[in-house]
């Protein structure tokens, strides 16, 4: 499936230890928190009622099913506390029993509640768990960082490489056109629309990714342009290889590996751009749990450090990560290396 | 029969300029440029580097737009201005290319270069190719262990060695050479042409062999055409040209060639170089002719005929 | 010739400006080390262009890219031996130290030019950021133009604002012999230099080379397989065969009398001009691929002269003042 070259690639990568390694630690990390609901959460992820088993995290339970008045869906941090649930019955919460949104309004004192060994991390100002809200935030954020990368690398692919292959008028055109559109400033595109249509997730994504593009396209169309020239290409077409297969076998791999090198990169904008955004309130909209929210939170309440530290240094690990990772790539695909260069 | 006949044929480049690319000028790299190879014919191309040379052979192969002229392969006119009217001819049109460190995609391996030319032109099935692979690489001497091999894990001679394998593979009519034998060594060098004069013994084949190594084309060719700024300054059979040279360029090629002999120096052709952009008026050579008159600066000569040479010259030498 | 005649006894006094001691280089491949070359050794006097001649795939250019440490990475590695400039060694610089012996102590021009330059960019971006890394005094466009005319450019403004792929296979090495030229650097290190070139630019570069060696006293390690173009310009030559220099001699007796058999048979396979009806000789043979590189002689299997001694490996040796021959040959006549 691969060619060899990319195998070579893919070994000299497994070769530079950090990035490997590095790799692996916020690849699971990724794929566990996709499962997020089930390492924290407020609902149980067993429970057993009356002799019948139940799933709360899968699926809904009013609160009458568990004997309770309200049509509503089951309170279960009430419910562990009720005599008579007990009697009848035990739930089996996940290993961080608390959700992002449930506030602990109950709790003694004002919220922020500094770690205890109920919250781990201590509460936010809204008397929320910390730890949960971190986790879920890195989902977002890496979900958000990750599409927008793969929207923006399509985009610019596409519109890059059309530009680079036909070269010409319309390249010229198409480059101004972008020129023009870049220079446009990006944060009041992204406030204009929020208050327009609203914020969320799809909109905010779209804004930034028709932003993102571009230093994408640049890439691409100079590849494109470069390879277009190159003798090999001419070589394949005075062989008689048809056009199409040419620009998909012979120029585009070639074309790709700067793509590649610079991915892990653009996640990175992405991850700094949605915190910063939502540092600024103009990300997602409250009360979805991210790591901007929570900078803001932990800068207006300095008196409780552990909210802005623990978000800080998830921020820095991720993103240190996230950068050997990118390293890594780029050491392994460099070209370079390939030929001569110490 | 002509396996290949070019009239009046000039490929220029645009100069641009500009935000919006304006035209400001062309480089005229082929100037009204003719010349025939008839089937089983070696010619040579000869003439100073950018003298457009490359782009000749390029262009009459269609991988270069020409700009105006008529190309005509095996008698049968082709519509220079579409890219797919050299389609029919690509299997029996080849070409070596100048460079050959960059006429070889570097994320192919050697089997792969080799073998796609071949299944392309059902010369070999997917289950033989390997063995026809193997074949080639013996034809022009190169370890059959390399086939796994990338082209920069190979010197500079062993990828020429390449690029001659694959022109050769799909068993054409006519290879245009562009400077095939000059990464060689002399030893290799004799290898390859002889593998060529082979060919060309065994399928009939033709070459338009272009380069600079006048001892070289001396060695293998039937006609040369002398090349100079972008026009044919003459052309002639290979031992009329050598023995009696008519125009002063083809002179000062052949003094310039540095021998074994110490005592004698090559000769350095001086005097201003024009730019191929803004073409003198009257004889292209004018500049760096020694024998150049006030008649030369009219207009650049038409060919006269001496003998079995074809020369644009006012003054022939004789 | 003037150039060629100089006093020797006072080149021989000075101290070499590149002296390459017993260079082994291997490449990894999937079946282990395999060496490139095999304890190659030779000194270049200031002043002087020496000439490297070998067949293909002997080892030049990895030799001259080692000097210039550019070699592949990873994936070789010099597993013997040391190289100095002047008293420097090469291979125990840091990489910044490096960076600034090239182009500025060690001007290379390499075999490949198109692969030297940057596609994406215009010539004289690639000028000019050169020059700024090394700092270059002031009027540098003046001085770039300068330099494209000499080496034969009649419009350096339109070679400066050219894309490589614009240019002739022949304009692009003359480009990159500008380059090499530009820092005065002491020692030129020219890779098939003129391969590309016709022959009467080839003997304007030539010139323009051998002004500059006498100007600035340059020397020049002259990569080549055009014998008769080492014959006019250089001073001493080295044979290299498989890996191995197999002969070092003055450049007259070389003509008049090579010492090895391969460098006979190289002599004669010059195809020869002046002959009715020249014949190209080649050496019978192949020359063997690295990995099959034998420990003893690696000429003797196309060798004529082949002896049962040449199954054992032949070391340098000097046969005169200035030769120095690996042969069995001569082992017996001394
Ligand atoms: N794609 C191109 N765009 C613009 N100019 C070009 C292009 N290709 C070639 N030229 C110009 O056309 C002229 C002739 O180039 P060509 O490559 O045909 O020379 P050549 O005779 O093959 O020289 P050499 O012996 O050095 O290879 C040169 O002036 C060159 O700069
Ligand atoms: N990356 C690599 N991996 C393995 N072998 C290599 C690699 N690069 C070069 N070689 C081998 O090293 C040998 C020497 O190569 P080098 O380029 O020095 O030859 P050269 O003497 O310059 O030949 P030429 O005159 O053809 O340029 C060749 O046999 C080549 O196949
Ligand atoms: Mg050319
Ligand atoms: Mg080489």
């Amino acid at each position: 499936m691969f060619s060899e070259l990319t195998r070579d690639r893919l070994k000299r990568f497994r070769k530079i230890k950090r990035a490997y390694y590095s790799f692996w630690i916020l690849g699971i990390a990724f794929i566990l928190s996709l499962f997020s609901e089930f390492i924290s959460n407020d609902k149980p992820l067993y429970l057993r009622y009356k002799g019948k088993s139940y799933f709360p995290v899968t699926a809904f339970y009013s609160d009458q099913t568990f004997g309770g008045k309200y049509k509503t869906e089951a309170d279960y941090l009430s419910l562990k506390e009720d005599e008579e649930f007990r009697g009848s019955g035990f739930m089996i919460f996940p290993i961080i029993p608390h959700g992002p949104l449930h506030s602990y309004l109950s709790m003694d004192d004002t919220p922020p509640h500094p770690p205890s060994k109920g919250h781990w991390l201590g509460t936010d100002s809204m008397a929320r768990d910390v730890f949960a809200r971190l986790i879920y935030g890195f989902r977002t954020c890496m979900v958000f960082s990750l599409l927008l990368m793969v929207i923006s690398v399509i985009f610019g692919i596409i519109i890059g490489g059309i530009q680079g292959y036909l070269g010409g008028k319309f390249d010229i055109i198409v480059q101004r056109l972008i020129e023009i559109w870049s220079s446009m400033p990006f944060l009041y595109v992204v406030i204009l629309v929020g208050s327009i249509y609203g914020r969320n997730f799809m909109l905010l994504l779209l804004t930034m990714a028709i932003f993102q593009w571009i230093g994408l396209s640049y890439y691409m169309r100079g590849e494109f342009l470069k390879l277009k020239s190159q003798t090999y290409i001419k070589a394949a077409k005075a062989v008689g290889i048809k056009p199409v297969n040419i620009l998909f076998r012979q120029i585009l791999p070639n074309a790709l590996t700067p793509v590649i090198t610079i991915t892990p990169f653009l996640v990175i904008g992405g991850i700094s751009s949605l915190t910063a955004l939502d540092f600024l309130g103009f990300g997602l909209p409250p009360p979805a749990p991210s790591w901007g929210e929570l900078l803001q939170q932990g800068l207006k309440n300095l008196y409780a450090p552990w909210i802005a530290l623990s978000t800080i240094i998830s921020l820095f690990i991720t993103l240190l990560l996230t950068t050997f990772i990118g390293e890594g790539i780029r050491e392994a695909f460099d070209p370079k290396s390939e030929q001569h260069i110490e | 029969m002509n396996i290949l006949d070019i009239q009046n044929l000039h490929t220029f480049f645009p100069i641009t300029g500009g935000v919006f690319s304006k035209i400001t000028g062309y480089i005229k790299a082929v100037n009204d440029v003719s010349l025939y190879i008839k089937k089983g014919e070696i010619v040579s191309v000869v003439g100073e580097s950018g003298c457009g040379k490359s782009t000749l052979g390029l262009t009459a192969l269609g991988l270069t737009p020409a700009s105006s002229g008529t190309i005509a392969l095996a008698d049968k006119k082709i519509d220079i201005k579409k890219q797919h009217s050299w389609k029919p001819f690509r299997k029996d049109y080849q070409i070596i290319f100048q460079d050959p460190f960059t006429s070889l995609n570097p994320r192919h391996t050697i089997y792969k270069i080799l073998s796609e030319p071949l299944l392309l032109h059902k010369v070999y099935t997917r289950k033989n190719v390997r063995e026809g692979v193997i074949r080639l690489m013996e034809h022009v001497g190169l370890s059959t262990d390399y086939l796994r091999r990338f082209p920069h894990a190979f010197s500079g001679g062993q990828r020429q060695r390449i690029a001659i394998a694959r022109a050769i593979g799909i068993k054409p009519k006519m290879i245009v050479c562009d400077e095939v034998a000059s990464a060689l060594d002399v030893s290799v060098q004799a290898q390859i042409i002889q593998l060529l004069l082979q060919l060309k013994k065994e399928m009939n084949l033709s070459l338009m062999f272009i380069s600079h190594d006048l001892s070289l084309v001396k060695a293998i060719s039937d006609r040369i055409y002398v090349m100079y700024l972008g026009k044919i300054v003459e052309s002639a059979p290979s031992s009329d040209l050598f023995k009696k040279p008519k125009h002063p360029y083809t002179q000062a090629l052949l003094n310039s060639i540095p021998t074994l002999n110490r005592n004698k120096k090559p000769a350095i052709l001086s005097g201003e170089v024009p730019s191929p952009i803004n073409l003198p008026s009257g004889c292209v050579f004018k500049s760096r002719c020694k024998y150049a008159k006030e008649e030369c600066d009219r207009k650049h000569p038409e060919f006269s005929t001496i003998g079995d040479t074809h020369v644009a010259c006012y003054f022939p030498l004789s | 010739m003037r150039h060629l005649i100089r006093n020797r006894s006072s080149i021989l006094n000075r101290q070499p400006v590149l002296t390459v001691k017993d260079l082994t280089i291997a490449f990894e491949t999937e079946e282990g080390l395999v060496e490139i070359t095999d304890k190659v050794s030779f000194e270049i006097l200031p002043g002087e262009i020496f000439g490297l001649v070998g067949e293909s795939g002997c080892g030049k250019t990895i030799t001259a890219l080692s000097i210039l440490r550019l070699l592949p990475q990873p994936g070789t590695k010099i597993t013997s031996g040391s190289i100095f400039l002047k008293d420097r060694n090469i291979l125990s610089l840091s990489y910044e130290q490096m960076r600034s012996v090239r182009g500025k102590e060690i001007g290379m021009i390499f075999q490949e030019p198109a692969a030297a330059l940057n596609p994406l960019l215009p010539v004289k971006k690639q000028l000019m950021e050169l020059f700024d890394y090394h700092k270059f005094p002031d009027d540098k466009e003046k001085r770039v133009a300068e330099l494209l005319h000499r080496v034969g450019f009649p419009d350096p403004q339109r070679i400066l604002a050219s894309y490589p792929h614009e240019l002739s296979g022949g304009m692009l090495q003359r480009v990159m012999i500008a380059i090499a030229l530009m820092l005065s650097p002491s020692l030129i290190i020219a890779d098939e230099p003129t391969t590309a070139l016709d022959v009467t630019v080839q003997a304007q570069i030539m010139e323009l080379l051998i002004e500059m060696q006498r100007e600035i006293d340059t020397s020049i390690l002259f990569i080549t397989h055009n014998l008769s173009l080492i014959a006019q310009y250089a001073n001493r030559l080295a044979v290299m065969y498989a890996g191995r220099i197999v002969e070092e001699n003055d450049l007259d007796s070389f003509i008049n009398n090579p010492l090895h058999p391969y460098s006979r048979g190289l002599i004669e396979a010059l195809p020869d001009l002046n002959s009715e009806n020249p014949q190209l000789k080649s050496i019978p043979g192949q020359v063997p691929q690295p990995k099959d590189y034998s420990f003893g002689c690696r000429f003797r299997e196309r060798c004529n002269k082949a002896f049962e001694l040449c199954t054992d490996k032949p070391e340098l040796m000097s046969t005169g003042d200035t030769q120095k021959v690996a042969c069995f040959l001569y082992k017996k006549e001394l």
